[in-house]
This record gives structure tokens, C-alpha cells and sequence, in this order.
């Protein structure tokens, strides 16, 4: 990465560790995390919920792959996969196995709030997390 | 099986070089078949319905005896995209004595390896010259005898991205001596480069005794790229160069920097000269394959897989934006390592659509084991007929935009969008490490710039049955077939034509027809296709737009190829914008961008366009006071005043979503028209789109916003046609809703019979 775009990455998550700590890490709470347990797509979110979810959809941690789900039986089975990142980069597929859409976004929902690194918030994943 | 996923899954695929046939006319199929599955069998279906979620009718075809269904032996097929500038081998352009081959270049990715600028070098034999970046981005002229002896001298300074340079190498017979020159010629607005970089107009030049003669060759002269091997006539070219490149020039003789920057016809000993302006006309770059030589030895060449044309040169001011009125100010090419305009596979079999045969949607079916591919393809009626009261008009051209695009696996950001993690098929994991393919009009470029073409000729893997996008529903292709399905289920005779038709054929196409049906996202639009619809309308044509974000994109075909789109993203909702001094078609010199922009927006044909996208969840409609009066009301004769509309459905379990479009009389929306039922509870995932405001401010998704929702209209137009139109992609989702029994294809129904009948629309 050159001189110049260092620099603007390391403004960026600066202003974004303040964004955090403002806005995001009070709505991770055993509640958000059963809201979504229970209701991961669409309409009726609480606006702690949403803050969240569009926080760690940005994939705001350098260094963590990105998840995707394989297809495996159409509408039926899929699997975990991590994506490197870059055009035609191999995808590492996971073992993880799901048999419904729902279940897999949550295991993908709780694994981005592990990957933010907290041990206070991984201990509140693992209390009401599953 | 997690290997074969990540490889790739697809071990059989296909394509047809067009969209559309008659009965009788040939079409002819390309396959690729991994060598160790031996053979595959073909067999012609006609498709019926594709989407394959569990909770709808399931996948349903019908084979269809032709003669080409039958076994074939595999073979595996090659695809070699990337894009360069050819001029056949000719004796101008090996010079035996001193020479210099100069260019000027802006590389967008200078740092990736090895490319090629101007060459006539044969890697095989390592023979001829040259001029290249090197290794580390920097100017480097290339010298190889044939007989082992090769030398590459470098300028030792890495060219900076995106900056023009103009470059040159000469080689002085008399002494050996090779001399690079390479010149940052950076202008207030020729490159997103500052003239306070420390960079901006330097000259660095390299002398160094070279102790090898360029040998002959007889591979071509490449432009941006250089040969790699010549199999048969063609040669397979690699080293592929990203950026543009505008006016190469090869003389017999060293040149001065003074003699570097002559105009050509001041210029002494030149041999070749190319100006890819020379091919600019009122009506675009015509023959838009072609380059040619100005120094009078006719040294022609033609450009392959597609660079893109009509682009800003080293010499643009930022003052005129329209290339066919500057031609100078745009004589370069952008090449890009990607591009592909035509796979070039060898036929396997050449269908002849059987006489008689009913408009339709097939498509070959290709099996080898568990291996399978499907390459859709329309049949048409024959020609000056009709054999049907209604017709759907098949959005090809949005089917091309996104064919094959990556989103989902290279748009990591889209998941906002989409309020999910993407779900990727066998499909998409094969595109994802098979680029060959070629891309989207979704996708980026290696080097970041923006796809601007698409072409038939390649296998199309999101154009298929059984698909469903990375977004998580199905889309375009084969969400389409859940209204073809939903025709046959009803007992409707349709025909089938598809956008090319309609360019083609214009307002007689459409008028021999008593309705037109669209598909469920018809957003790529030539000018020719509005005026044929407008045509038809005030003709007593009657229009149903079953979808959102219809007509949308100016859309212009390649002038020489047919089955080739191209569009230019500003001004609109988009995942990439086109670079200043860049809006205009170069297939076409008309402006690309938004119809909208062009005083055509959608609302002033079908009464609806464009206003919020999202894909999380669909919602349903709620009847408005129109849908009870009496020129409205019989649109829903059958549904309850109180009833929610498609409060169900396979695209997001709702009839209003993915992408929605409103009533704006600000925008043209007839006054008159019926406003029937509005769709509501959208989520904040359902945006505003951007064109709709002009400054920034908060409240722009559905859970605040007003405006984001879906609007059901219909209105008359003049001699007893008429618009009926559902403002939402997600519609036709809902149409198999229990078995076909409910108020979205009811009110379709409703539509669609009074539309086909001679009884005259209600006013």
C-alpha cells in the first residue's frame, strides 16, 4: 500500500473506533443478539439491531476473511466459506453445515462479533450465542 | 466435493453466438467438456419454468425432438480474453537499420508484471522488438535475436499509475545503442493526477550499448500485448497491457525529443502511424474494429476482445465532453486484461430452428454424468408474423448487463445492500475463478475501471434455468420464466421476441400484437426500443411492464457486432462511474447515462420508473381509491377492497421488492392514470435512489421515506391502448402463489385478458 493510502486508512479507523465505541458497542447485548437469533432478515428490527448489523456488514476488522455460503442442495444445504478477497482468489470452504438460511446468518452474525476481538463482547456471544 | 467447489464446479458449458431465431434459420452451439468426462449428450427443451425453491412449482421442461439432440464427443475449449491492437506481419515493420517505436500511454496497473505497449516479438521464438513496461513497471525496450540472444533495457523509474507518459525507445543500428525516453506529460485535467506531484513533467532518459540485434519474426505487430505463440492464423497473444494507449508510431530512424513529438505528416522515415482517432464519425467510432495507418504504407490493423473506445486522450482539457465533436482530444484506446468481445470457440453443432416450431424459450441442454449446463436461446416467430395475440418481449439486453457479473464475490460492501451474506451457486463459484469468462456491466476491470460492454458470445452462467443470483433470489433469466410459466398455467398463446428484435424491426414489430408483455426488469434500453414503444402506445398498443428500474440505461449495440451492448454509468444509481469526458457511447456518440437525463424517463411511457432498491425483504401493496373507480375497478374484480396484495411470494415473500418504482407526474407519469395500489413497510435496506434528491440529507430508506415504495398504475393511451404497469422486480414472484390462486395473479390475469381481447379498455 503506498504512503498516501496508509494514511487514509489509519484517519478512517480512527474516526470508525470512535463510531464504535459510540454507537455499536452499546447495542451488543444478550438482547440484539436473540433479536436475531430470531428475526435475522428484514422488516422489524430494533434500531440497536440494525446499527449493528450494518456495522459488521462493512467488515470492519482488517485481517478477517469475509464470509460467503455455498450452495450445496439448492434451497436446502449450504456451507460456510471464506472469501480471501480479490478477483478469482479460492475460496476456503468450512465444514460448518447449514439446513436453513436463517440459521446460517446467525452462526455468520456471531462469528463477525467474535471476530471484532473484545473479550467482553466474545463472552456475551458465548453466553447467548449459538 | 469442497475441492471441486472451489476449483470451479461447472465441467460442461456452452454458449450460442445470439439470443434469437426464426424457424429455419441455423444457430449455432460452442461447447467446452472437461476432456475426461469422453462425451455429452445435447438435447433441445423447451423451458417452462426455473426457479427451483421449494415452496413453488419446481423446475419444469419439455425436450423437444430436433436433429441435433444426440451424444457428442467432449473436447475442452479455450477462451483468451484480454484485449490489443493487430497489424499482420509486414516487412515495414521490421526495420533493418535504426528505428524508434514510440507511444503515448496512461497504465493503470503498471505495477503487475510484464505488458506489452507496441511489439513485434514473438515470445516462442524470443525474437524482434518490444516496448514494454518491464518487471517493475518501468519503460523497457525488449531485443531478441531468435538464435538465444535477448536483452531488455530498462529506464530503471517506474511509471506512476494513471499518468500519461509519452514513451519511446530507438534503437541507432550504427553502434547498438538503445535510448528509452520517458516523459510524464501531465495537464490540468488529462489524469486524476495533481501538477504539484513531484513527478509531473519529468523526463528521464536512458542510453545503454545493447549487444543483441532484433531478429525477424513473423508475428504481428501487437498493441498492448505481445505475441505468445501463432497457432495456424492466429496468434495467442499475451502480456496484456492495462490503460490507454494513444498514437503509436514506428520510424526508421532515432528521433529526438522534438522529432518524438512531431505531427505525423512533419515526421520524416515514418513507417507506421496510428491514430485511433481516425476512426471517430458523427455517429460514433465507425468501423469501430478498426485502426489505421497514416503513414501511407497502409499497415491496418483491428482491435480484438473489445478495448474501449471514445475515451479521453493525453491532450483533454476537461472543456468538451463530447468525443465526436474533439475527435483529437480522444485518440486513445483503454485496453484492459479482461475484456473479452467473443469467446472463439469451435462449433459442436448447428441447431436448425425446426419449421414450425412454437415462439418460445429453449435452450440446449447439455449433460455428461451429473455435469449439466443449459444455453437458453429464443425462438422467434418467422418473420412479418405473428403467431400469437400477445407478446413477451425478453429483456436480453438486461440479461447481457448482468451476465456473468461478480457482485457477489467482488463487492464486498454489497451485502448492505442486500441485508444478508451472499449465497453462492455452482455458477457463481465457476465464475469466480474461471475470469476467462469474461464480465458484467456490474463489474470492475483488473484495473478498477468500469465494464462498459457485454457480448453474447461467451457462456452467460447468470442466463441459465435453475439459477439463482449470489442476492439470494432468482433474477432476470429465470425469474422471467416465472411469468413464462405463469402464461402456459393460464393458457396464454405468446410469442416470444426479444430486444434485438424490437431495435431492429421497431414499431411493426410490436403492432401486430394486441399486447406486449415486458420481463421483470427491463432496464437496458436503445433509443430505437423507446421510440417503438412510444410508437406502439399512441398507435392503440397495449403495454403491460411487469417489473422496476425498466427502462433505464441508454444502451447502444456495437455498430458491426449485434449480439454486443455497451452503456456509460453517470448520473444514476451505479456500481461504477464513468470517467470524466466519458459519458458517451463510443458504439453509438450519443450520451449515455439515464434516459431520465436524456427527457426520457420511464414515468413518461409507462407511467412508473425508478425510485428505491433494496433486497432484503419484499412487501405487499395496499388498493387506493383509483382501484375503486370505475375505469380502474375491473382491474380487480375478484380481490377484496380490504385484501393485502402479494403479501406472499418466492422473491422475498412479497410482490413489491428487490427494486421499485413510483408515480412522479414531475417526471412525466400521465396525469390520468389510475393509481391503484401503493406497496408500504419497507425496510431501511429499501433506499432512495440517488438521482431522485439533490442534496444530502437523512431519511431516505423505506422505514422513513414516503416515497420508496411501489406504485400499480394503469392509464389509456390515444386509439384504445393502454399502460398497465407493477412498479416492482419482485411481481411475477408471486404469481404460482398457491397454485396460481391469488391476488397478484389474479389482477394480472384481469390485466392481460382485457388487454388481448378486441373489447375496448376502460377509460
Amino acid at each position: 500500500m503506498s504512503e498516501a493510502m496508509e494514511k487514509v486508512t489509519h484517519a478512517g479507523r480512527e474516526v470508525d473506533r470512535l463510531i464504535f465505541t459510540q454507537q455499536v458497542r452499546p447495542t451488543i447485548t444478550p438482547e440484539t443478539i436473540a433479536e436475531h437469533r430470531e428475526n435475522p432478515f428484514g422488516a422489524g428490527h430494533s434500531p440497536e439491531l440494525e446499527i449493528l448489523l450494518r456495522y459488521l456488514r462493512r467488515n470492519p476488522v482488517p485481517g478477517k476473511p469475509r464470509y460467503v455460503l455455498v450452495e450445496t442442495k439448492p434451497y436446502q444445504e449450504w456451507y460456510l466459506a471464506l472469501h480471501p478477497g480479490g478477483k478469482a482468489a479460492p475460496l476456503t470452504v468450512t465444514d460448518q453445515r447449514f439446513t436453513s438460511q436463517a440459521e446460517a446468518q446467525h452462526a455468520i452474525f456471531l462469528a463477525r462479533l467474535r471476530d471484532l476481538g473484545d473479550p467482553g463482547i466474545a463472552r456475551i456471544v458465548a453466553e447467548t450465542g449459538n | 466435493m469442497q475441492n471441486n467447489l472451489v476449483s470451479g464446479p461447472m465441467r460442461i458449458l456452452g454458449y450460442c453466438d445470439r439470443p434469437n431465431a426464426r424457424p429455419g434459420e441455423t444457430l449455432d452451439f460452442y461447447v467446452s467438456c472437461a476432456e475426461e468426462l469422453g462425451s455429452y449428450r445435447a438435447d433441445i427443451v423447451k423451458l417452462v419454468h426455473g426457479d427451483l425453491d421449494l415452496r413453488g412449482p419446481g423446475f419444469k421442461e419439455e425436450v423437444v425432438d430436433t436433429a441435433v439432440n444426440g451424444t457428442y464427443a467432449g473436447r475442452a475449449q479455450q477462451t483468451y480474453p484480454g484485449s490489443y491492437a493487430i497489424v499482420g506481419d509486414r516487412p515495414e515493420l521490421t526495420p533493418t537499420g535504426s528505428f524508434t517505436v514510440q507511444a503515448l500511454v496512461w497504465p493503470t496497473t503498471p505495477a503487475k508484471g510484464p505488458q506489452g505497449i507496441v511489439t513485434k516479438w514473438s515470445e516462442a521464438e524470443q525474437a524482434g522488438y518490444g516496448l514494454i513496461l518491464d518487471e517493475a513497471g518501468c519503460l523497457a525496450l525488449q531485443l531478441g535475436d531468435g538464435s538465444g540472444g535477448v536483452e531488455l533495457v530498462s529506464s530503471g523509474e517506474p511509471l506512476v499509475e494513471r499518468c500519461w507518459y509519452l514513451v519511446a525507445a530507438s534503437f541507432d543500428a550504427g553502434t547498438g545503442t538503445v535510448r528509452l525516453h520517458q516523459e510524464a506529460v501531465v495537464h490540468a485535467a488529462n489524469a486524476p493526477i495533481s501538477r504539484q506531484d513531484t513527478f509531473a513533467g519529468r523526463v528521464t532518459t536512458t542510453e545503454h550499448r545493447a549487444g543483441v540485434v532484433p531478429g525477424r519474426t513473423s508475428a504481428p505487430l501487437v498493441m498492448a500485448g505481445w505475441t505468445s505463440r501463432q497457432e495456424g492464423d492466429r496468434a495467442i497473444v499475451d502480456g496484456h497491457y492495462n490503460g490507454k494507449l494513444e498514437r503509436p508510431r514506428l520510424s526508421g530512424r532515432v528521433l529526438d525529443r522534438d522529432q518524438l513529438r512531431a505531427p505525423v505528416r512533419e515526421a520524416a522515415d515514418v513507417l507506421g502511424a496510428w491514430d485511433f482517432a481516425d476512426q471517430i464519425t458523427p455517429d460514433g467510432v465507425r468501423p469501430f474494429t478498426a485502426v489505421t495507418d497514416s503513414s501511407g504504407h497502409g499497415l491496418h490493423g483491428v482491435t480484438v476482445n473489445a478495448p474501449v473506445r471514445a475515451v479521453t486522450g493525453s491532450t483533454w482539457t476537461g472543456a468538451e465532453h463530447v468525443y465526436t465533436h474533439a475527435p483529437d482530444q480522444y485518440g486513445a484506446i483503454h485496453f484492459h486484461d479482461d475484456d473479452l468481445d467473443d469467446a472463439r470457440w469451435e462449433v459442436d453443432f448447428t441447431l436448425t430452428v425446426p419449421a414450425g416450431l412454437r415462439s418460445g424459450v429453449y435452450a440446449a441442454r447439455l449433460r455428461s454424468g451429473e455435469h449439466e449446463d443449459y444455453v437458453p436461446f429464443y425462438v422467434v416467430p418467422p418473420k412479418g408474423t405473428a403467431t400469437a395475440r400477445i407478446a413477451f418481449l425478453a429483456p436480453t439486453n438486461s440479461y447481457l448487463a448482468y451476465a456473468n457479473d461478480h457482485m457477489g464475490v467482488d463487492a464486498e460492501l454489497i451485502q448492505l445492500a442486500i441485508g444478508r451474506t451472499v449465497v453462492l451457486g455452482p455458477q457463481d463459484l465457476h465464475k469466480h475463478i474461471h475470469r476467462e469468462l469474461g464480465n458484467s456491466l456490474y463489474d470492475h476491470h483488473t484495473d478498477g475501471t468500469g465494464v462498459c460492454y457485454s457480448s453474447w458470445q461467451r457462456p452467460l452462467l447468470t442466463v441459465r434455468p435453475k439459477y439463482r443470483h449470489a442476492f439470494g433470489n432468482v433474477w432476470q433469466f429465470n425469474a422471467d420464466l416465472h411469468l413464462v410459466d405463469w402464461f402456459a398455467e393460464k393458457g396464454f398463446e405468446v410469442d416470444v421476441i426479444t430486444d434485438r428484435d424490437l431495435h431492429d424491426e421497431g414499431v411493426e414489430l410490436l403492432s401486430r400484437y394486441k399486447a406486449v408483455v415486458t420481463g421483470s426488469h427491463p432496464e437496458y434500453t436503445t433509443g430505437a426500443m423507446l421510440d417503438a414503444i412510444e410508437a406502439y402506445l399512441a398507435d392503440g398498443g397495449r403495454f403491460m411492464y411487469m417489473g422496476g428500474n425498466g427502462f433505464y440505461w441508454v444502451t447502444g449495440y456495437h455498430p458491426e457486432n449485434p449480439n454486443m451492448i455497451e452503456i456509460r454509468r453517470h448520473g444514476g444509481t451505479q456500481m461504477w462511474t464513468a470517467a470524466p469526458g466519458e459519458y458517451y457511447l463510443g458504439f453509438t456518440g450519443e450520451m449515455g447515462g439515464l434516459w431520465r437525463n436524456r427527457g426520457r424517463a420511464p414515468q413518461k411511457i409507462v407511467g412508473v420508473g425508478f425510485i428505491a432498491q433494496g433486497q432484503d425483504t419484499s412487501s405487499y401493496y395496499r388498493r387506493k381509491p383509483d382501484s375503486f373507480a370505475p375505469g380502474g375497478s375491473w382491474v380487480f374484480e375478484g380481490v377484496g377492497d380490504d385484501e393485502l396484495i402479494g403479501n406472499f411470494g418466492l422473491c422475498g415473500d412479497g410482490a413489491a421488492g428487490l427494486e421499485l418504482d413510483w408515480y412522479e407526474p414531475g417526471l412525466g407519469s400521465p396525469a390520468h392514470a389510475y393509481l391503484l395500489a401503493s406497496s408500504e413497510g419497507h425496510t431501511n435496506v429499501m433506499l432512495e435512489v440517488r438521482e431522485n434528491f439533490g442534496t444530502t440529507m437523512p431519511a431516505h430508506g423505506g422505514d422513513e421515506q414516503p416515497n420508496v415504495r411501489a406504485d400499480l398504475v394503469y392509464f389509456t393511451t390515444p386509439n384504445d391502448g393502454g399502460v398497465f404497469s407493477t412498479g416492482s422486480i419482485a411481481w411475477c414472484g408471486s404469481l404460482s402463489h398457491h397454485e396460481y390462486d391469488n391476488n397478484v395473479s389474479r389482477i394480472t390475469e384481469n390485466v392481460l385478458r382485457r388487454f388481448a381481447s378486441d373489447a375496448p379498455l376502460p377509460q
